[in-house]
């Protein structure tokens, strides 16, 4: 059975478009069982990835087309709901809760018996690192133990399918690892995860399984390092400051992976379509030349770059 | 579905459900739990019930003292025990809207600026499991101070009784304090729990709610002196205090609230409560229809 799956699903907010016309099935699953797996909802803010998870987590009907889970409209069907664990990007409910509270509390509310829940909800805890920390008061946690909390309550229930909303948002890099780490291996034991951000890095590091999505669309989908691949076709810009930009002009105006060279007073900004070849010729021309760089950089290195190249937007 | 376990790194919780119709009490129990957590929640508004019971307890074992009935002749004493109650009764109405402030009249315009619907929604909550475990958590609440108080005293009233007679006279101010109890705990759990549902921030709520109790309330009571006595009706602790005079056939010292006209006080109360209830389904029911939060 397919954990999720959306057809021509469409949501506005009144006269505003949340998604559009979205077509997508989960991948990574097989008829009569689930595989489980990881799988990575990119896009920039504002492009419609909280909307597509709060379609999924039945927290929005779809103003057109359909979109089930587990064969049910998550909407209107309760069951389904019970076997879905999300975690919003935003909240600051019960903070006055110790995280054991918390989630005893959401796992009560996901239909688990009051003599389970605690015990559910110490496990669940348990199992995101946080059995020290289960008896203080959410109030005082840092963003990374609220994150893990978070999915704890995500997970006490036992859910099949797990939706993350941005779930490394403010977490600091020691915390980052440990949620990768935990995300992972929750996907690798079974579960079918569906995390959304807007971070490329942060998706690479939990799956190759990724959903482009812009303005509403899914834009691509697929393995990561093929999207990449097509990315890294298109020219690649690297931009150096330095104390002689004109120098590093000079030494690399006659390599032919380069198609466009923009100068200014303290910089040079390099199109090329080899940003390997071109990175080890840029090294050579500031060690040669003796240059002091000041920074280098590249403003295609990051994931507005990619929509901007899969839409065909001008930079 | 295959029936494929796979280890978790947890114990996954395999066994049965509560049915979905049962939610409600998880929501119920929760109002509970947090309202009970800081000391200015409802221990304020309950400590303030507690010094008001111990007042008029005080005072009903004062009239009830022989000594005290001696100085006086016994009727006195025993119409003035008999006046301590629905007294207290204001009293413990103050209490109840002090716990309107700190808890009721911030719960839904809380919920929403929180995100916490998102926590309900997301799971097999349904809107009216959302509304019946907020009343039925805040009615208790509410309760504890507008009818367990009210009834201790009652008890109390009837232990401090000479004779089997005077027992068999006071033994309706049992039912009496039962009914204003139960129509105090609707109105101050119903009405400000509508006003908590009419905007989105919190302390916007609180102060609309303040400020229809506080200040249009006053004037509705002053416009009720000088024009028209059923205008006072508005004033929510004046229409219960004509229900409360109603009930005990006592006249307070103030005695304003006597020139309400009973039916209308209690068609003000009724009116509020439908009103509030309204607004509530109908906030709850277009955070669900509408979506929880916004686009991103």
């Amino acid at each position: 059975m397919t954990a999720i799956k959306a057809e021509n699903c469409s949501k506005w907010y009144g006269q505003i478009l949340g998604i559009s016309n979205v077509t997508w099935t989960t991948p990574g699953t097989t008829p009569g069982r689930l595989t489980g797996g990881v799988v990575g909802l990119l896009g920039p803010n504002g492009a419609g990835k909280s909307t597509l998870m709060k379609l999924m987590a039945g927290l929005l009907r779809p103003s057109r087309g359909a979109l089930t889970v587990f064969g049910a409209s998550p909407y209107d069907d309760l069951e389904v709901r019970r076997r879905i664990g999300y975690t919003p990007e935003h909240e600051k409910a019960w903070d006055e809760l110790t995280a054991l509270e918390l989630v005893t509390v959401m796992a009560r509310l996901a239909g688990t018996p009051r003599t389970r829940a605690r015990d559910a909800a110490a496990a669940a805890l348990d199992a995101m690192g946080m059995t020290d920390a289960m008896h203080r008061r959410v109030r005082g946690f840092s963003k990374g133990m609220r994150q893990r909390t978070k999915l704890a309550t995500a997970i006490a229930h036992g859910p099949d399918l797990l939706l993350l909303d941005e779930p490394l948002t403010g977490v600091d890099p020691v915390a980052r690892a440990e949620i990768i780490e935990r995300i992972r291996a929750l996907g690798a034991a079974g579960k079918t995860i569906i995390v959304s951000s807007h971070v490329l890095y942060e998706i690479e590091a939990l799956t190759s399984e990724i959903v482009v999505i812009h303005r509403g669309q899914v834009l691509a989908e697929g393995n990561v390092f093929e999207i990449r691949r097509l990315i890294d076709k298109h020219p690649h810009r690297i931009r150096v400051e330095c104390d002689r930009p004109r120098a590093i002009v000079r030494a690399l105006a006659e390599a032919d992976h380069l198609s466009k060279i923009s100068i200014d007073a303290t910089s040079v900004t390099l199109e090329t379509r080899d940003p390997d070849r071109c990175y080890d010729q840029l090294a050579a021309a500031v060690l040669d030349g003796g240059l002091v760089v000041r920074s280098l950089g590249s403003p295609d290195n990051n994931l507005g770059a990619v929509f901007d190249y899969l839409t065909g937007t001008p930079r | 579905m295959s029936g494929t376990i796979h280890d978790l790194g947890y114990q996954r919780y395999t066994g049965a459900r509560r049915p979905t119709s049962a939610r409600w009490r998880v929501i119920v129990r929760h109002q509970l739990t947090t309202a009970w957590r800081t000391w200015w929640r409802f221990k304020s508004a309950f400590g303030l019930a507690v010094i008001i019971s111990f007042i008029a307890g005080g005072l009903l074992y004062l009239a009830s003292d022989k000594l005290i009935r001696s100085l006086g002749s016994g009727s006195i004493a025993v119409t003035f025990a008999d006046g301590v109650i629905p007294m207290a009764m204001t009293w413990y109405h103050r209490a109840a809207f002090l716990a309107t402030l700190t808890i009721t009249a911030s719960v839904v315009a809380g919920d929403l600026q929180s995100g916490a619907f998102t926590l309900y929604f997301a799971r097999s909550v349904r809107p009216r499991d959302y509304v019946l475990g907020k009343l039925g958590g805040l009615a208790i609440l509410t309760a504890i101070l507008t009818f367990a108080g009210p009834l201790l005293l009652a008890g109390l009233r009837l232990g401090l009784c000479e004779s089997t007679e005077e027992l068999v006279a006071t033994l309706p101010v049992l039912g009496k304090v039962a009914i204003l109890g139960a129509i105090a705990t609707i109105v101050y759990t119903v009405v400000p729990l509508g006003f908590s549902a009419l905007v989105t921030d919190r302390r916007y709520a609180l102060a609309v709610w303040a400020a229809y109790y506080l200040v249009l309330g006053s004037m509705a009571l002053l416009a009720g002196l000088v024009a028209n006595h059923g205008l006072a009706a508005l004033d929510l602790p004046s229409a219960l205090e004509r229900i409360t005079l109603a009930l005990f056939d006592v006249q307070f010292v103030r005695g304003k609230h006597a020139d309400i006209p009973l039916a209308t006080a209690i068609a003000s109360l009724s009116i509020h409560v439908v009103v509030a209830l309204g607004i509530l389904g109908w906030r709850v029911r277009s955070v669900r229809t509408g979506g929880v939060g916004g686009s991103g």
